[in-house]
């Protein structure tokens, strides 16, 4: 039998169901605490908890009048998470810049020429990597981890969006609540940087 | 649109994530339980809302099933009712004998039903007659299925049987007064409500008994009568437990009514508390004609005011109007005071130093100006009383230039702010009620002052940027660009009310 779709156990869960909240939540626990925790990065750290925390209590307190207005539970959830992490940094006295991608300028992102990524072993495909590799890709994660700290907030949290949980381009604008392009805009910036700050043209460097 | 223009996700990016270390990381046990806990009672409380017959329908089951569950239980019940009905020619036949046979208890009241009377038939099926409530269940435990043999009990017979004993009969006799009117003694307790029906066809024909059928009746009646006076006497101390409990109650009412009453309170409070204090415990009891212990789904008992920002609107409108109480009058003149703001090229003279004293010192000279304070008294009305021309004046006379500002700009309602749903025009008229609910609050908050609290960014078409900081009892305003706060107290309802208009 089909697991019901995350709409369907909202709607059962607003009508009283609580037990379809517990499989929504178990659906979708790990991603989005995984979310919150990068999106906040190391100076918030602590702050982890209540932003997830509260971004759950909103869920449940939006059940009456949740309506699926063309997005997905999902992308509703991420832009709930999304703009608690707002808050909560701009709480913690950090300015936020919404402007992720005009701040950098309306050119190309910069892209050192060569191939990306052409000194790295294949990127594993699930978990069937051996040892040596699984520790590689466990150096190369907090390298990346370390790298998304530098990266302005609306991009990392394109970034997180589209890589990590696997939300498309234009749910990702409707997430974030820009339009389709500026999204992209972000998206390319983030990987650009990323790319060049894990070393993806310098081969040498991080070949282990 | 998406999928050709779409950037392609990096794998050696995604492999990265995918082995970062934090994925190990889980949620707190702690955070995991408060939250699925929040869940629950959020999922309670619409259950509780919800009539029975849609409960039945979709409690975390598709509706074919809760269709199929329904039709089931109507087939159930249909054959319980059928067998019954079979099975009751033989408890009429005891009927006669009964008093020769039987020595009946000295003390049997009025409430004996029939169905206990049944000794030919098994024992088992007095209970099959009566499958959901022979036993005697605890008050608290069976509220629900009580209240709806009361209702059942009420259907039978449409006169409640308004004795002055009946409410104190505790939740489970709620049945009595139906067989009450044709039975002769003894068990209460044992009383369904379901055997009513059952009661009263078994006494419109009875059969002539026969010898056999009255030795059996002999035995089986006094098995029942002892069984009876055992379950009699627990239900009379259930009853006095709920009398007790009630008393309790209607002591508390009494003195919570008339503590609000002494609170000032007085024409909100006086039409419930009045009840509260003149009737004492009755009025719960009248109102639950099941007993006072099925108190949990019952509105019945007037809660007191709730003070949280989940109240009802028309709640939360008092609370407000209470906040705003402290005004001296009414706001009788369609929105003064804003309006009062000098001419903005003077502002930025008094926002540089807007600390709290400039409000003194603001003050003759705003009194003094024609151009300001004067005319909007005339606006207000054609004589204002001279203490509501000096209210207003004060009012007016605090320094709080950036809200003043924003409030005489044309177009408040250009601002838009961030939700989860986009960003959304504030609603016509909510830049007034902020106003209403701020009047003469605002103060400078200098950098550094402002309290914490959940921010919201409102942006403007022309790049204009507020920060809009809900603090505890606070709601301040920053100017972005000039990075420059002013404060204003709004009390917790007030405040909910005004988040609550704009659906945060």
């Amino acid at each position: 039998m089909l697991d019901p779709a995350d709409d369907q156990l909202m709607r059962a869960f607003a009508e009283g169901d609580g037990h379809a909240f517990e499989r929504l939540y178990a659906r979708h626990e790990q991603a989005l605490y995984r979310f919150v925790r990068r999106l906040l990065g190391q100076a918030a750290a602590a702050q982890v908890d209540e932003v997830f925390q509260d971004t759950w209590m909103r869920a449940i307190e939006a059940r009456a009048s949740w309506q699926p207005r063309g997005a997905a539970f999902r992308t509703w959830l991420f832009t709930i998470a999304h703009h608690r992490a707002i808050d909560c940094l701009r709480r913690s006295g950090r300015e936020v810049s919404l402007a992720g991608d005009e701040a950098d300028g309306d050119g190309e992102p910069f892209e050192p020429g060569g191939t990306p990524w052409s000194g790295w072993p294949a990127a594993p495909a699930g978990h069937d990597a051996n040892a040596d590799d699984r520790l590689f890709w466990r150096r190369a994660g907090q390298r990346l981890l370390d790298c998304l700290e530098g990266l302005p907030l609306p991009q990392k949290t394109a970034f997180l969006m589209h890589h990590d949980d696997g939300l498309a381009v234009d749910e990702i604008a409707r997430a974030l609540e820009v339009g389709f392009e500026t999204a992209k805009t972000r998206l390319r910036y983030a990987m650009a940087k990323l790319r060049t700050c894990m070393g993806a043209y310098l081969p040498a460097e991080v070949k282990p | 649109m998406s999928g050709a223009d779409e950037p392609r996700r990096d794998p050696h990016l995604q492999a990265a994530l995918r082995h970062a270390p934090d994925t190990d990381v889980g949620v707190p046990p702690l955070v995991r339980a408060r939250i699925v806990a929040a869940a629950r009672r959020s999922a309670e409380e619409a259950q509780r809302r919800r009539p029975w017959w849609r409960r039945l329908g979709s409690a975390g089951m598709p509706w074919r099933m809760g269709g199929a569950g329904t039709a089931a239980a109507a087939v159930l019940a249909a054959t319980v009712l059928w067998v019954g009905r079979d099975e009751q020619p033989a408890a009429p036949d005891l009927r006669p004998a009964l008093p020769a046979a039987t020595s009946p208890a000295p003390q049997a009241g009025p409430g004996t039903p029939a169905s206990p009377s049944a000794p030919g038939v098994p024992a088992g099926v007095t209970d099959e007659g009566v499958p959901a409530s022979s036993g005697r269940p605890s008050p608290q435990q069976s509220a629900p299925r009580v209240e709806r043999a009361a209702g059942e009990a009420r259907t039978a017979a449409p006169v409640p049987f308004p004795s002055p004993a009946t409410p104190a009969t505790p939740a489970p006799t709620a049945a009595e007064p139906v067989d009450a009117t044709r039975a002769p003694p003894p068990p209460r307790a044992r009383v369904p409500a379901t055997a009513a029906p059952q009661a009263e066809r078994a006494t419109e024909a009875p059969p002539p008994p026969t010898a056999a059928q009255a030795r059996d009746a002999d035995h089986a009646a006094r098995a029942v009568a002892r069984q009876a006076a055992a379950e009699r006497a627990a239900a009379e101390q259930a009853a006095a437990r709920a009398a007790r409990s009630r008393e309790v109650e209607g002591t508390r009412q009494a003195s919570e009514a008339a503590r609000r009453l002494q609170g000032g309170a007085a024409s909100r409070a006086e039409p419930v508390d009045d009840g509260a204090v003149a009737q004492g415990a009755a009025p719960r009891a009248a109102r639950s004609p099941s007993g006072g212990e099925v108190a949990p789904p019952s509105p019945a008992a007037p809660p007191p005011p709730p003070p949280a920002a989940a109240a009802p609107p028309a709640d939360v409108r008092a609370f407000e109007g209470a906040a705003g109480g402290v005004r001296a009058s009414p706001p009788a003149s369609p929105a003064p005071s804003p309006r009062a703001a000098p001419p903005a090229g003077d502002r930025p003279s008094a926002l540089a130093d807007a600390a709290p004293t400039a409000s003194r010192i603001a003050r003759p000279s705003a009194a003094a100006s024609p151009g300001s304070g004067a005319s909007d008294l005339a606006v207000g009305g054609a004589t204002p009383a001279p203490a509501r021309a000096e209210a207003e004046q004060r009012e007016r006379s605090v320094a709080h230039p950036l809200v003043e500002r924003l409030l005489a700009e044309p177009d408040p309602a250009a601002w838009r702010y961030n939700t989860a749903n986009g960003d959304v025009t504030l609603p016509v008229g909510w830049w007034a009620r902020l106003a209403e609910a701020t009047r003469g609050r605002w103060e400078a908050a200098p950098a550094g002052t402002v309290p914490a609290g959940e921010a919201w960014l409102l942006t403007r078409p022309d790049g204009r940027r507020l920060r809009l900081v809900w603090a505890p009892d606070v709601v301040a305003l920053c100017d972005v660009q000039a990075n420059r706060c002013e404060r204003a107290r709004v009390e917790g309802p007030a405040q909910a009310k005004l988040r609550e208009e704009l659906g945060r």
